[in-house]
């Protein structure tokens, strides 16, 4: 059962991605204020790596916009993130070795690190995103 | 060079804060940046600039003072990894004052670049 529910259309380029933040902490904002801070922690680089993955790699065009919808419930925070682009199992995209220095290829090892849940589907020609974190009551920093 | 500030990009319309580079080089072969703000995909290009500006120049030991950033992600990640090994093809190093807030430590303990970059606590003396 959902307590909380946002959604947030934003334009699908990297300053407007700068909204995520914002929108986060008024999500969040019912919390408890040390879960909600670690949550908001969380996910704002998750969801943030999302979002320039899509911009970067997605292939948008003038005027596309991301859409964002954040459900709060007594058992997660979870954040869909619907944007242009064909979807991509993230199991299948190998991950760099932790702690060898190359350049690229961090963000969705990032994003799987912060998560509890990541999934990524087709919606009428979109890519839908799908971030859960569960709640335990304190946001388990991570 | 001797304090050399840059307040980099657009103002984010009070979402965020811009990254500010200010660099100061008063030895040889050596250079010192000091950040405060975002270092997000929208900022990393201009600190990419910044270093691709000092290593022809020879200044290839960079100390980076990250204490002031408060948001750094993979895009900003990688700039600092870049510059990491350029600067050590050249006999140099990139040396980094940790970020104080938990957010800004976030991306380099997730992928362990923590214990690849020299991470200092606060700039030496």
């Amino acid at each position: 059962m959902t307590e909380v529910a946002t959604s947030l259309d934003l334009g699908a380029d990297l300053l407007s991605v700068r909204r995520i933040g914002p929108w986060l902490s008024e999500l969040l904002d019912g919390l408890p204020a040390a879960e909600a801070g670690a949550l908001h922690g969380r996910l704002e680089l998750a969801v943030h790596e999302v979002c320039v993955n899509i911009v970067e790699h997605a292939g948008v065009a003038d005027g596309d916009v991301l859409g964002l919808r954040g459900d709060v419930t007594l058992d997660a925070v979870t954040v869909r993130v619907t944007g242009p682009g064909m979807p991509i199992d993230p199991a299948l995209i190998p991950e760099p070795r932790p702690s060898e220095p190359q350049i690229r290829g961090y963000g969705l090892m990032i994003v799987r690190r912060l998560v509890d849940r990541l999934e990524c589907r087709a919606d009428g020609g979109r890519a839908v995103w799908m971030l859960r974190v569960d709640r335990d009551g304190k946001g388990t920093g991570r | 060079m001797t304090g050399v500030a840059t307040d980099t990009g657009a103002a984010a319309g009070g979402e965020g804060t811009d990254l500010r580079i200010e660099i100061t080089a008063d030895e040889p072969g050596a250079a010192v940046l000091r950040l405060a703000g975002r270092l997000d995909a929208l900022q990393a290009p201009e600190l990419d600039a910044r270093f691709r500006e000092l290593v022809p120049l020879g200044r290839v030991r960079l100390l980076v003072d990250l204490s002031a950033v408060g948001f750094v992600d993979s895009a900003g990640l990688a700039v600092l990894v870049r510059a990491r090994r350029t600067t050590r093809e050249h006999g140099g190093d990139v040396v980094l004052i940790r970020p104080r807030s938990p957010e800004g430590q976030r991306v380099f303990r997730l992928t362990q670049f923590d214990q690849v970059f020299r991470m200092l606590d606060e700039s030496p003396r």
